[in-house]
C-alpha cells in the first residue's frame, strides 16, 4: 500500500486551447467537469430540488389534500412539538431505532466477520448466503417477516409453544407486533436482518486489510488474542466503523417499508419513524403541510450529519500502514 | 498498492495456498475450525430464515396455513397452485416480472451512466462549485421520499402533457434515477480514488481526450465498483413501491411490489400463500443476479465505504 | 403497454362531439373494435378515447370481474375503449390525493364514506342521475350518502358493508349460552369463552373494522362523536366515558393483547383458524372459511359449518351500528364526463346491480329500495341477518351527515387510538376521551370554515 494518492491539483491535463486558459482562471482548472456534472444537475433540479421546495412551502402551509393552502408561518412546527404526542414517540423511536440496531450490528457485525476471516472452506456459499438479507427486496421479504410475527400464524410463538425447552420454561406467547412496548423492537430486530450483511461484509473487509506483520509482531511481544483485538484491529477499524454507523444512521432514519409492512405504525401509534409518521399524516389523514413539516423537521440536523460525513468519505483515510 | 481489489479479503482464492494452510494446522486447530464454522451456523440460520419460511408458505395449501394445529415449518402436501394461482389469475409473470425487469435495467442504466460522469467529475476535476455540487448531491440522498411524490405528480403531469408518460413504466424510468444517482456517485466516487492518477496521465501523454481515458482506461479498472453500483441500483429499483404506487394504475403497467400489494391483499382477506409465491418469485432473480457477480459486488461496496 | 404510451390524451377527435354522434360513427365500425376487444389487442386508432374507472380491490374477487364485465360491455355497445384499475382498499387515500393534487387520473372514481364531501370541490355534481336512478330503483335507502358540501349529491351511493355479530354457535353452545343480543351478553360469553382458550376479537388498532365496530359501541351506548349538526364536536359526555370503559372491561375480560395490531384480515384469520369465538366482520370472514375449507383444529370438520352471523349487539340507547358505504362519483377534471354519467346509469340498472348483488355473494349490500329483500339474502339462513342490518347501521358522522371533518377523524384513527390507550391503562376513561375531543375539535375547526 505504497502508493501517496496525488491531491486533485496534481492532475496532468490535456493540452487546452487559449481561450479555455481564460474561463480556467474563473472557474478551475478543469471546466469540462460541468459537462460531467450537467445530466446529474438536471435530474437534481427538475425531479428533487422543485418538489422539495414545493414540500418547503407545504410545511409552512395549512395544505391540505384538495383545498386551497394558506401560507401559516411556523405554525405546523409549533403544534408538532408542543401538541403532537405522536410525534414525540416518534424522535423517541427514531433514536431507540438508530441506537440499538447500530450496537447490535456492530457486534454481531464483528463477530460474524471475525468468524468468517477464519473460514476458508465453503467461503462463497457462507458470503453469499449471509449477504442475502441485504440484496433482496425488502418490501417482499419483510411480507415474509409479517408472516412470521403474525398474531395469529407467529412461527416464533409456536415454536416457543412447542419445542423443548421453552414450552418447559413456559414463556411466551408474545404479541410480536402487538404488544405497544415489544413491537418497535421486533422492527429493530427486522432492521439488524436487513442491514447486518453491510457491515459482516465491511467489517470484514477491515479486517482483511490490516496487515498480518501487525500481528506478528504483536506475537513477539507476546499478546493475547483479546489484546490483538483491541489494540490492533479495533483501533484501526475505526474509521470504516464511523462510516458504516453513519451510513446506517441515516438509512434507519428514512427507514419506510419495514415499519410499514410490520406495522403501519401501531400499535397506538408507538412504532412511527419520521418516514412512517409523515407519510400517513401527510397522504392517509390528509395533512400535507403538518406532513410535509414532519419529515423536513429533522433535514437540518441530516445535513449537518451528511456534511460531516462527506469529510470523512473524501478525505483520505489511509488506515493502511 | 492502495487498491481495494486485492484488499478484498482475497486471502484464499489459490486452492494451492488453502491446501497448504490445511496441512500445516495442527489438529487442535483444526478442531477449532470446526468451533469457529458451528458459530457460523446461527447467523447463516437468521440470514436465511425469513426466506426458509417464504418458500414452504408459498408451496402450502390454504387449508394448511390456516391450520394452527400443525408445525408451520414444514408443508404436508406440497402443491404448486399458488405458482399457478400467481401465473393464471394474476399479471405476475407476463406483465409485473417483466415491467419491473424493465424498469429496472432502464433506470439503473441511466442512473449508473450519470452516475459515472458525476462521480468522476467529484472524484478527479477540479472546478468551481464540485464541494457545492458534492454537497448537494448527499443532500439529495436525504430528501424524504414519502413527501416528495406529491410535488412529483405535478412534474410527471407536466411531462404527461407533453408525452403520455402516466400510467407507463416510463414514469417510474424518469423518477427512479432521483434516488439512485446520489448513492450511484457515493459509491463510485470511492471507487474512483482507489484509481491511480498515474495510469490517467500515461493515457493523457499518449494522446487521449478525457472522455477518452474515462473510458479506455478508468472504467475497465473501475469494473468491480460498477458492477457493484448496478447491481444495488438495480436492486432499490426492483424495491421501490411508493412510486410505483402513484404513478401507475393499469392493471398491463404494474411492477412487482404494486401488483403483489393490490392484487393479492384484498381488503380483509389475504391471499398469504400466492403473497408469499410472489415474494418467492420476486426476490429469486436478484439473488440469482447477484451470486453471479458477488466479488465485484463485495468489493465495490466494501471499497466504497472504505474510502 | 405499447397501447397504453401510445394512447393519445382527450382522443383525436376532441371533446365537442356528443356521444350520439360518436355512437353513430362508431355502429358502422362496431364489428371492427367487437373484434378488437374479443383479442384483447385494441390498435392505438381505434382508441380515440377511453373511459377510466378506478376502484379498490374488492374484498370478493367475484365481485371485480362482473363490474369489469360490465363497464367492458358498456365500452362495446359505446365504442369506447375502457379500462377498470384497481388499487387495494389500504392505498385507495394515496392514489385519490395524488389524482386530486395532479388534477388527472381516472374518470369514475371509488369514493366512500364522507369522501365525496371531502373532495366535493373535484368532484361533478351528479344529482341529475341520482334523481332519475333513484326514481328508476324505488328510492335511494341511504339518503346521507354522497352528499358534497352544497348539499348537491357529488356521488352515488353504491353500496354498504355490513358489520354482523360473526360467532361459532358451537362454541357457546359448549357453554350453555344464548346468542348474545345486548352488549352485556357479549361481555359475559366472552368471558367464559376467552377462559376456554377462544377469544372475542374486536380490533383497537389502525384498521377499518375498528373504526366501524367502535363507532357502533359507542353509539349503542347514548355517545356521539359529533352533534346532529354535523359541526359540533358533542364526543365529551359521561355515555362515551361508560363506552370508554365497557371497551376496556372487553379489552380485558374477553380479548388478547393481539387486537392492538391487528388490521381488516386478523379478525377473519382468527375466526378461520378456529380461536377466536365472536368478531364483527363482513360476510368476507365466512366466504373465506368455505374458500379455504378450513378445519376446526383438530378435526376434520369445516369450520364454515360452525359459522353464524346475527344482527350486531344492542346497548343501553339502542341498537346501532357503523359501516362503509361505498360511493361511485365523476372527477370534474375528468375527460370523459357525460360518458362516465352514461357508464353509470347502465351500471345502475337492476339487472346489472343484481348481476354485482349476486356476484359478491351478498357482500355488496344494496342501496336501493328494489333490493332490500333480495332473495339471495333468503337462500342461505347465515344471510338473514342482511335484510335487517340496514334498519341499526349508519355512516359516519352519525347522527349528522358524513363531512370531510367526520371522515378525516375517521382517516386518523383517532378513536381506535383513544379507546386503545385507555382499554391499556395509559389513559384513564376521561382523559382518554378528553384527549379524543381534544384531537376532534382541532379537525373541525380545520374543516368547518370550509363549508
Amino acid at each position: 500500500m505504497e502508493a501517496v494518492e496525488r491531491t486533485r491539483h496534481d492532475l496532468i491535463r490535456p493540452p487546452a486551447r487559449p481561450v479555455l486558459r481564460v474561463l480556467r482562471k474563473m472557474a478551475g482548472p478543469d471546466i469540462d467537469g460541468y459537462g460531467f456534472i450537467m445530466p446529474a444537475a438536471f435530474i437534481m433540479i427538475a425531479l428533487v430540488v422543485y418538489p422539495f421546495c414545493l414540500a418547503v412551502y407545504f410545511s409552512l402551509s395549512d395544505a391540505f389534500i384538495g383545498e386551497e393552502s394558506q401560507f401559516i408561518g411556523i405554525e405546523n412546527f409549533e403544534y408538532i412539538i408542543t401538541e403532537d404526542d405522536i410525534f414525540l414517540i416518534t424522535i423517541r423511536n427514531t433514536l431507540l431505532f438508530a441506537f440499538f440496531s447500530v450496537v447490535f450490528k456492530i457486534v454481531l457485525g464483528m463477530a460474524a466477520a471475525l468468524l468468517l476471516l477464519k473460514a476458508l472452506r465453503l467461503k462463497k456459499f457462507l458470503r453469499g448466503s449471509l449477504l442475502i438479507p441485504f440484496v433482496a427486496p425488502t418490501a417482499l421479504t419483510t411480507l415474509g417477516w409479517w408472516l412470521i410475527f403474525d398474531p395469529t400464524y407467529s412461527h416464533i410463538n409456536w415454536i416457543l409453544e412447542n419445542v423443548w425447552p421453552f414450552y418447559a420454561l413456559g414463556i411466551g406467547p408474545y404479541h410480536w407486533l402487538g404488544d405497544p412496548d415489544l413491537a418497535l423492537y421486533t422492527c429493530i430486530f427486522v432492521n439488524i436482518w436487513r442491514g447486518l450483511p453491510f457491515f459482516i461484509i465491511t467489517i470484514l473487509a477491515g479486517l482483511v486489510s490490516i496487515p498480518e506483520h501487525l500481528y506478528e509482531a504483536a506475537d513477539i511481544d507476546g499478546a493475547t488474542a483479546w489484546d490483538k483485538f483491541w489494540k490492533i484491529a479495533v483501533p484501526l477499524l475505526r474509521p470504516i466503523l464511523a462510516i458504516i454507523i453513519l451510513f446506517s444512521t441515516i438509512f434507519t432514519l428514512a427507514d419506510f417499508n419495514i415499519v410499514f409492512v410490520l406495522t403501519r405504525g401501531g400499535p397506538i401509534n408507538s412504532t412511527h419513524l419520521f418516514a412512517t409518521y409523515s407519510y400517513v399524516t401527510g397522504i392517509s389523514n390528509h395533512e400535507i403541510g403538518l406532513g410535509a413539516a414532519i419529515s423536513l423537521f429533522l433535514f437540518p440536523i441530516l445535513v449537518m450529519i451528511v456534511i460531516g460525513l462527506l469529510r470523512l468519505v473524501r478525505r483520505d483515510t489511509s488506515y493502511e500502514l | 498498492m492502495n487498491s481495494s481489489r486485492t484488499m478484498a479479503m482475497d486471502a484464499s482464492t489459490d486452492p494451492a495456498v488453502n491446501e497448504a494452510v490445511r496441512n500445516r494446522t495442527p489438529v487442535w486447530r483444526r478442531r477449532k475450525t470446526t468451533y469457529n464454522y458451528l458459530a457460523l451456523i446461527p447467523f447463516v440460520a437468521f440470514a436465511l430464515f425469513p426466506l426458509y419460511i417464504i418458500l414452504i408458505t408459498s408451496i402450502k395449501s390454504d387449508q394448511e396455513i390456516a391450520n394452527l394445529g400443525q408445525t408451520p415449518f414444514w408443508a404436508t402436501g406440497m402443491t404448486v397452485d399458488n405458482y399457478v394461482y400467481l401465473a393464471e389469475k394474476t399479471a405476475f409473470f407476463e406483465d409485473w416480472l417483466i415491467n419491473t425487469i424493465i424498469v429496472s435495467v432502464a433506470s439503473t442504466v441511466i442512473s449508473v451512466s450519470i452516475g459515472i460522469l458525476a462521480a468522476y467529475a467529484l472524484a478527479r476535476l477540479k472546478f468551481k462549485g464540485v464541494e457545492v455540487f458534492g454537497i448537494a448531491v448527499f443532500v439529495t440522498y436525504l430528501v424524504p421520499q414519502p413527501l416528495l411524490f406529491i410535488p412529483l405528480i405535478d412534474v410527471i403531469n407536466f411531462i404527461d402533457d407533453i408525452v403520455p408518460i402516466r400510467d407507463t413504466y416510463w414514469s417510474l424510468i424518469i423518477t427512479y434515477p432521483t434516488f439512485l444517482t446520489p448513492f450511484v456517485i457515493w459509491l463510485l466516487l470511492g471507487y474512483f480514488k482507489t484509481i491511480p492518477v498515474e495510469v490517467e496521465e500515461c493515457a493523457y501523454l499518449d494522446g487521449c481526450s478525457r472522455l477518452g481515458a474515462l473510458r479506455r482506461v478508468v472504467l475497465p479498472m473501475a469494473m468491480p465498483g460498477i458492477i457493484c453500483a448496478v447491481l444495488f441500483a438495480f436492486t432499490l429499483s426492483w424495491n421501490e413501491f411508493l412510486y410505483s404506487l402513484v404513478f401507475i394504475q393499469a392493471q398491463e403497467a404494474k411492477t412487482i411490489g404494486v401488483g403483489v400489494f393490490t392484487e393479492l391483499i384484498r381488503g380483509d382477506v389475504y391471499y398469504w400463500g400466492s403473497l408469499m409465491a410472489a415474494c418467492f418469485a420476486g426476490t429469486i432473480p436478484i439473488v440469482v443476479l447477484y451470486s453471479f457477480f458477488m466479488d465485484y459486488y463485495v468489493s465495490g461496496l466494501t471499497s466504497g465505504a472504505i474510502k | 403497454m405499447e397501447k397504453t404510451t401510445s394512447t393519445p390524451k382527450g382522443g383525436l377527435l376532441g371533446q365537442s362531439r356528443t356521444r350520439r354522434e360518436f355512437l353513430g360513427t362508431s355502429a358502422k365500425v362496431g364489428g371492427g373494435i367487437a373484434a378488437i376487444l374479443a383479442t384483447g389487442q385494441a390498435p392505438a386508432y381505434a382508441q380515440e378515447r377511453e373511459l377510466r374507472m378506478l376502484v379498490w380491490s374488492h374484498f370478493v374477487p367475484a365481485s371485480d370481474e362482473e363490474l369489469e364485465r360490465q363497464f367492458k360491455e358498456f365500452g362495446k355497445q359505446a365504442g369506447v375503449s375502457v379500462r377498470m384499475d384497481r388499487v387495494a382498499h389500504l392505498q385507495l387515500p394515496a392514489v385519490l390525493a395524488g389524482e386530486v393534487q395532479g388534477q388527472k387520473g381516472h374518470d369514475i372514481v371509488n369514493v366512500s364514506n364522507s369522501n365525496p364531501h371531502l373532495y366535493s370541490d373535484h368532484l361533478e355534481d351528479i344529482s341529475d342521475i341520482y334523481g332519475e336512478i333513484g326514481a328508476d330503483g324505488g328510492g335511494w335507502t341511504a339518503e346521507t350518502m354522497g352528499k358534497g358540501r352544497k348539499g348537491e349529491q357529488a356521488a352515488l351511493p353504491w353500496y354498504f358493508i355490513s358489520f354482523p355479530l360473526v360467532f361459532r354457535k358451537d362454541l357457546i353452545a359448549e357453554i350453555g349460552e344464548k346468542v348474545p343480543d345486548t352488549w352485556e351478553d357479549v361481555h359475559r360469553v366472552g368471558m367464559k369463552l376467552k377462559a376456554k382458550g377462544h377469544p372475542l376479537g374486536i380490533q383497537l388498532a389502525h384498521s377499518a373494522d375498528a373504526n366501524w365496530i367502535n363507532r357502533g359501541i359507542l353509539w349503542s351506548h347514548g355517545a356521539k362523536l359529533v352533534a346532529e349538526d354535523s359541526r359540533t364536536v358533542a364526543v365529551n359526555t359521561p355515555e362515551t366515558v361508560e363506552a370508554f370503559k365497557f371497551v376496556r372491561a372487553l379489552y380485558k375480560d374477553c380479548m388478547e393483547q393481539e387486537v392492538l395490531a391487528w388490521d381488516d384480515r386478523n379478525n377473519n384469520v382468527c375466526m378461520i383458524s378456529g380461536k377466536c369465538s365472536m368478531i364483527l366482520n363482513p360476510i368476507s370472514a365466512y366466504r373465506a372459511a368455505v374458500r379455504e375449507n378450513a378445519l376446526i383444529p383438530g378435526t376434520q370438520n369445516l369450520i364454515a359449518e360452525q359459522i353464524e352471523h346475527v344482527i350486531p349487539p344492542k346497548g343501553p340507547a339502542g341498537r346501532h351500528m357503523c359501516a362503509s358505504f361505498v360511493g361511485v362519483g365523476i372527477w370534474k377534471f375528468a375527460k370523459e364526463k357525460e360518458l362516465a354519467k352514461e357508464f353509470l346509469k347502465y351500471h345502475f340498472q337492476k339487472d346489472n346491480q343484481n348481476r354485482l348483488l349476486v356476484a359478491s355473494k351478498g357482500y355488496n349490500q344494496p342501496v336501493l329500495a328494489q333490493f332490500a329483500d333480495h332473495p339471495l339474502y333468503s337462500s342461505d339462513p347465515k344471510y338473514a341477518f342482511a335484510t335487517e342490518i340496514g334498519k341499526y347501521t349508519h355512516s359516519l358522522g352519525w347522527p349528522g351527515v358524513p363531512t370531510a371533518a367526520a371522515q378525516t377523524v375517521y382517516d386518523q384513527y383517532l378513536l381506535p387510538d383513544t379507546l386503545a390507550e385507555c382499554a391499556t391503562d395509559r389513559l384513564s376513561p376521561e382523559d382518554a376521551v378528553a384527549k379524543l375531543e381534544k384531537q376532534m375539535k382541532r379537525v373541525y375547526k380545520r374543516l368547518n370554515r370550509k363549508y
